[in-house]
């Protein structure tokens, strides 16, 4: 009877432990990587139930809405998917609304609410970081101011352009430089603004100025659009840095993580090799790097305040950065290998996620 | 003494009696009549400025105070209101940003209620008017009521965009260096060196002009000059081109009559954007692209780029010239009035022009000799010399200029050749037998009877076409001119400061067409029939 009753009660003790610790793992498992509350801009977007991209729509390579089929292409615009779908899970008719914006109306409109994330071309500045209220996110494309000429003018350098008029969208970082450049080789110029990047073009193409001067990404996006891009040339010569990426309002730290992480995913993806194509084998991956980037086992990634598998809904809408690039800008004529800014740091490129644990 | 009273007392009543009648003023001081407005208006003041700084942090405060009692009442009885905690807090702002914009209407209406009300008392002191009859008091009174609610609502709006959107808001963006080239219309920051020759003060004002070069300022100085300079003309041309397309649609020729009616419905009936476009991409598109081969009509060259000529520059003998120019308008002048009071006086013919074009003419003449004279012409010309580029010297007016002339002459014209017809037919048939009757020819019917009647119907709709035409300026961003709107875009662009740019644009904007205004109800005024 004793014996029978101590069997009992050591039974009863080894089954409360297994039972207490099993608690205890089921707790653990559910606080250490706890999903954070969404708040703020995050909270406001899901509410909404869709995201409000600010773009430009008129820049091929980066957003431009095709006339013939109403669909939208661009860096920029996969950007603005990716991080919908990091939101949403998936891109949707309804769940991404991409407002076109022109140079002068995209920081009122950011300011306003009007767009919760912009992200059309922006040059990442100090003063639009300070003096605006605003944020940037890692640089998605490293860019740099140029000029374009007609092949037949006889130029070589920007030392042959002195008395040039010059045909530049107002509104923009490359207003500036150019001026100051100019102004630097002390050159007599003339600039003509133009409100939309299209008008310039129409104009340049028109002989009412003798040199274009934008990014060199969007340079080659509109030679690219001309109808003989044979007969412009651009420059070899730089004027400024343009580091583009999307731009946020600053004071609301959540939202700038989602934002800032969902471009450097897009990093990591492509350093891991992962991509659209090998996403279902890549879940299927041992490696514990791998699996903690795609919010395999542990919720993890959950700590931003989306789903644990946001990093997934990413690459599944849009790729990796490897991919956006080669859908959007090489076609526009830029070559990643030739631009070796936008190579990834392990190539001698600037593009660089940091450590994702 | 007795009273006489007699029938012509009661029936007709003698002036100088009622004004018998009427109670002798009141004896007044002349120095309390002459300080007493002053001191009321002062004393007021005192008073109201005294019991601001008392009441203000009160009511600063009370919005919060009065959140944070509602907000412990209501957990008393158990209800938190902590989810409401947004919702309460934009009402709080709200109302803080309403009592804040009413202190500051308040501040400014309240100068013109105490003189109205100061004012209104004078009245009723001195002429036994009750304040609450006193019509000037009634309308100043709404006038300053007004005054407060609209600078309330203006001051609201923009406490709303300062606390709930990101929006900066900083009044002294214009002073910022601005460091894009305006390149087009007068450099405030080179040409203000002439202040320089200004005596006694000239030098200080120099010196402050140039220490603070290319501020946002005096690119939007040029600006305004720059929209100046295309309205105006505009305004000139539009004006002739309606007159004559206006009496065109009404020509009994056929081919004039249906020519003038064809312009001003196409002209009327497509968006002047549009125009623009056609004016800017297609007929300057006619022109060659390149300056090298641009079309020469003497020292004037056109290309797609725009129009160079010469610029007309002063020599050092260019004050001779100007001083007899000035003297022979001074001239011409007082013979010009001598000649009028000759003809009133005598009843022979004035022949005012002949006389002051003499006097100016020659005075003028005298001065080109002897600045010749003296050392060469007053003037030089700087001629348009092509460079790799572009011309170089010379005055120039870009493509976008000439646009946006010829695009406003041409939208403006046709409403305005309308607006004429109308003011045509609107004068009576009658009068114009009457002046054929009469052996006035068809011309002189025209000038001497139908035009100055029909002016008078013509100029309020003609105001506001000018009107129109003045804001239509700023579509010239879509042609690349630097107008006001497009330098402001720029300032905007490059600093953020939408708001106070947006300001500064309505405001300047409103100046000009209030001036427009201005003019046209005066030469409204002077159009109107004289009656006596």
């Amino acid at each position: 009877m004793r014996r029978t009753f101590r069997f009992v009660l050591a039974l009863a003790v080894l089954l409360s432990f297994v039972a207490v610790s099993n608690v205890m793992n089921d707790r653990a498992e559910k606080t250490v990587f706890a999903q954070a509350e969404p708040t703020g801009k995050l909270a406001e977007v899901i509410a909404r139930g869709s995201l409000n991209c600010g773009v430009s729509g008129g820049l091929p390579g980066f957003s431009y809405l095709n006339p013939n089929d109403n669909s939208w292409s661009g860096l920029d615009v996969d950007y603005c998917r990716a991080l919908t779908a990091a939101i949403f899970g998936e891109v949707t008719d309804t769940n991404l609304v991409l407002v076109p914006l022109t140079a002068a109306e995209r920081f009122p409109a950011l300011q306003a609410g009007q767009v919760d994330v912009l992200i059309r071309n922006t040059t990442w500045t100090f003063s639009r970081d300070t003096d605006l209220k605003g944020d940037f996110a890692p640089t998605t494309f490293y860019d740099s101011q140029g000029l374009m000429v007609r092949a037949d003018a006889g130029v070589t350098s920007i030392n042959d352009l002195n008395g040039a008029s010059i045909c530049v969208q107002t509104g923009t970082t490359t207003e500036l430089n150019v001026t100051e450049a100019f102004n630097a080789l002390a050159f007599d110029f003339e600039l003509i603004p133009f409100e939309a990047s299209s008008d310039t073009i129409t104009a340049f193409e028109a002989g009412q100025c003798d040199v274009l001067t934008s990014d060199k990404s969007q340079l080659a996006g509109l030679r690219y659009g001309t109808a003989d891009p044979s007969l412009y040339v651009i420059l070899s010569d730089t004027l400024s840095k343009e580091p583009l990426g999307p731009m946020y309002n600053e004071g609301d730290a959540q939202w700038a993580n989602v934002v800032d992480w969902t471009v450097y995913a897009t990093f990591q993806a492509e350093e891991y090799g992962i991509s659209s194509a090998n996403l279902d084998e890549m879940l299927a991956s041992t490696d514990t790097a791998i699996q903690r980037f795609l919010g395999v086992g542990d919720p993890f990634n959950s700590l931003i305040g989306l789903s644990n598998d946001f990093t997934v809904n990413i690459i599944r809408a849009v790729g990796n950065y490897a991919e956006i690039y080669d859908r959007n800008i090489t076609p526009v004529g830029i070559d990643r290998a030739g631009n070796r800014l936008n190579l990834q740091w392990y190539d001698g490129g600037l593009i660089y996620s940091p450590a994702w644990r | 003494m007795t009273a006489k009273y007699s029938r012509t007392d009661d029936f007709f009543v003698n002036t100088a009696d009622l004004s018998a009648r009427r109670p002798p003023p009141r004896p007044q001081n002349t120095a309390v009549q002459i300080l007493q407005l002053p001191a009321v208006i002062v004393a007021s003041y005192l008073v109201y400025i005294g019991g601001t700084i008392f009441f203000w942090n009160l009511l600063n405060d009370f919005p919060t105070v009065l959140a944070i009692l509602v907000k412990i009442l209501a957990s008393k009885v158990g209800i938190h209101l902590d989810s409401l905690d947004a919702f309460l807090d934009i009402f709080i702002v709200n109302i803080a940003n309403v009592v804040e914009a009413g202190w500051l209407g308040f501040l400014v209406a309240f100068p013109y209620i105490i003189y109205s009300m100061a004012n209104g008392l004078l009245v009723q002191w001195r002429t036994d008017i009750p304040i609450y009859r006193n019509i000037v008091f009634l309308s100043n009174i709404t006038q300053s009521v007004f005054l407060f609610a609209v600078i309330v609502g203006l001051y609201t709006l923009m406490l709303n965009v300062k606390d709930n959107t990101q929006i900066p808001i900083n009044w002294n963006v214009v002073s910022r260096r601005f460091s894009v080239e305006v390149s087009e219309g007068p450099d405030f920051n080179t040409e203000l060196t002439w202040l320089k020759d200004i005596p006694l003060v000239g030098d200080s004002l120099a010196d402050a002009a140039i220490l603070r070069p290319g501020t946002a300022t005096r690119a939007l100085m040029t600006g305004v000059i720059n929209t100046l300079r295309a309205v105006l003309l505009a305004l000139v041309f539009s004006t002739l081109l309606g007159i004559f397309v206006g009496i065109g649609l009404l020509s009994n020729n056929w081919l004039v009559r249906n020519l003038s009616t064809i312009y001003v419905e196409i002209f009327r009936n497509t968006p002047l954007l549009v125009q623009l476009f056609f004016i800017f991409r297609g007929l300057l598109g006619v022109l060659p692209t390149s300056p090298r081969d641009a079309y020469k009509f003497g020292d004037f060259y056109l290309s797609g780029r725009g129009l160079n000529f010469p610029k007309v520059l002063t020599t050092d003998t260019y004050p001779y010239f100007l001083v007899s120019i000035i003297i022979g308008l001074v001239v011409g002048v007082f013979l010009w009035r001598w000649r009028l009071k000759v003809q009133d006086e005598t009843g022979k013919p004035a022949n005012t022009l002949a006389w002051f074009s003499l006097a100016f003419l020659g005075l003028g003449a005298i001065g080109l000799g002897l600045a010749f004279a003296l050392g060469g012409s007053p003037f030089k010309l700087d001629y348009p010399v092509l460079d790799r580029f572009n011309f170089s010297g010379g005055s120039r007016w870009s493509s976008g200029y000439l646009t946006l002339v010829v695009g406003l002459t041409l939208y403006t014209g046709a409403f305005i050749a309308d607006i004429v017809r109308a003011g045509i037919q609107s004068v009576s048939y009658g009068q114009i037998e009457a002046a054929r009757a009469h052996g006035l020819t068809s011309n002189q019917t025209l000038r001497l009877v139908v035009l100055p009647q029909a002016m008078r119907l013509i100029v309020p709709p003609l105001t506001n076409q000018y009107l129109n035409l003045s804001k239509n300026s700023s579509l010239a961003i879509a042609i690349g001119f630097y107008d006001l709107y497009n330098v402001a875009t720029v300032v905007q662009n490059q600093t953020g400061q939408a708001v106070a740019l947006f300001a500064i644009l309505m405001g300047t904007y409103l100046v000009i067409s209030l001036l427009i205004s201005l003019l046209m109800n005066m030469v409204n005024r002077s159009l109107r029939l004289k009656t006596r």
